[in-house]
């Protein structure tokens, strides 16, 4: 058979230079050259950045409107000035993102030392039914004892939710059981009250970037 | 600050890109008299590239836009573009002027080795995340896909083929679309987001991560269709109209 059968005529054949083993030998030699490019190419992320996380536009923290905190006092970011604030939503039955999140979080601050006065953790609940104020509070308390535990009705945490550009949704197990898909982002908030950054779980994985930035925010801030 | 889309000098540079083959391809076409409809389909595969760079420019943006993008890029404009050429001139890369480049891009093995390894390497988390951390880097990446897609893509076709057999070309063709289809499975079908920046960011079309992940799995396997009807249609029908 001839080259032509593969897909109809053809003017040409094409000579094979050095035969299957010249064809074996680029092969190699390509496969080296590529995999020694996707190794670099993983290990090329610039961490020549201002912040670890992912930069937002310093817009105004919005407001938690109707949330109150664990003894029902109404929350706001007045009190909050001065301070680093780092907002996260979950929930209390959430199986792996929320707790491994505030596991890190509480790592990270760990690492602050005098500074660490100067962090509060602000966690909203996507799930009021379950997470009553006492349930929100034990929880927290599992973690770090000065989290903020937020609530309100689940119309006033949707609304906030907009807000802050977290996206969720209830999924129904079976048997009255749920649980919650929702985005697992931790906002920093500057000193000044406004938006700085987000991390995902993937950056919150080395616990030195958020002490890192909480460190660079309060220092110049 | 991480960019999270793409500067204007890359947007440029996308467009000049596109601008400079389709001016080469014309002037070509038009002194070989090249049949309309290649010019048309090669036209068309521009034209998606041009589209593709609406899902590179932020791949944070959406899982399954930035998969739409890297697809057509190595399974839909690839082919369009081969097609483009007159079976007769795609021939002619075979001849010893064109040995620099056309014994590497175009040997099946070499093109087998980049294709599987392109298509596995740029899924790796560590890879895929740096295309998302900085948008900067998905741009080399949809055009890596796209050279990779034309050498694979070229052992299917007729002329630019160094395939001997057309059931080898066949068995060549399915073999080497398993890997994307390996990746494909796995995205369907897997309970956890495998790149953990779609965790922080807000998906188009308010889909949650995972869901953004399966539909982007779905995406995969649609676009690896063409890859495998192609191999098939070599595998298993005596003769071939496609490049006459």
């Amino acid at each position: 058979m001839t080259q032509t059968e593969v897909a109809g005529p053809v003017v040409a054949s094409p000579r094979r230079h050095g035969g299957w083993k010249g064809s074996a030998r680029r092969a190699a030699l390509a496969s080296l050259v590529l995999l020694a490019a996707v190794w670099a190419w993983a290990h090329l992320q610039s961490h020549s950045v201002d912040l670890h996380g992912t930069a937002l536009k310093p817009l105004p923290a919005p407001t938690l409107p109707g949330l109150t905190d664990t003894q029902g006092k109404a929350f706001s970011w007045a009190h909050e000035r001065g301070r680093a604030v780092l907002v996260f939503f979950g929930y209390t039955h959430c199986p792996d993102v929320c707790p491994l999140t505030l596991a890190a979080l509480a790592q990270s601050l760990r690492q602050l030392g005098p500074l660490r006065q100067r962090v509060r953790v602000v966690f909203v609940t996507l799930d009021p039914a379950r997470d009553t104020a006492p349930v929100l509070r034990a929880y927290l308390d599992s973690f770090m004892p000065d989290i903020i535990g937020l609530r309100a009705t689940l119309p006033q945490v949707t609304a906030s939710t907009r807000q802050w550009n977290v996206t969720w949704r209830r999924v129904d197990t079976g048997g009255g059981q749920y649980w919650i898909d929702h985005t697992a982002a931790v906002t920093l908030v500057g000193p000044n009250g406004r938006w700085l950054a987000r991390y995902g779980y993937g950056q919150l994985t080395n616990p030195d970037w958020l002490a890192d930035d909480l460190r660079a925010v309060l220092e110049r801030g | 600050m991480t960019g999270s889309t793409w500067p204007l000098a890359l947007w440029g540079g996308w467009l000049s890109f596109v601008g400079a083959a389709m001016a080469a391809y014309g002037l070509a076409a038009w002194r070989g008299r090249w049949p309309w409809w290649r010019v048309w389909v090669f036209a068309t595969g521009c034209a998606l590239v041009l589209l593709s760079a609406w899902g590179l420019h932020n791949p944070l943006a959406s899982m399954t836009g930035y998969t739409i993008a890297l697809m057509t890029m190595g399974q839909i404009v690839s082919p369009l573009i081969l097609i483009g050429f007159p079976p007769q001139v795609r021939a002619q890369w075979h001849a010893p002027r064109h040995d620099a480049w056309s014994v590497w891009l175009l040997d099946a093995w070499v093109a087998a080795a980049v294709f599987i390894i392109l298509t596995l390497g740029v899924n790796l988390p560590g890879v895929f995340n740096s295309a998302l951390s900085n948008a900067l880097f998905s741009g080399p990446i949809g055009l890596f896909l796209l050279a990779s897609g034309l050498m694979f893509w070229a052992q299917l076709l007729s002329g630019c083929s160094s395939l001997a057999h057309r059931w080898v070309a066949g068995l060549y063709g399915w073999l080497g679309s398993l890997p994307m289809m390996i990746i494909a499975s796995i995205w369907v079908w897997s309970g956890h987001v495998l790149y953990t920046p779609y965790l922080d960011v807000l998906c188009l079309w308010n889909l949650s991560p995972l869901d953004d992940q399966h539909y982007a799995g779905l995406v995969m396997f649609i676009a690896g269709l063409p890859l495998q009807l192609r191999a098939a249609w070599l595998l298993i029908m005596p003769g071939d109209e496609d490049a006459r």
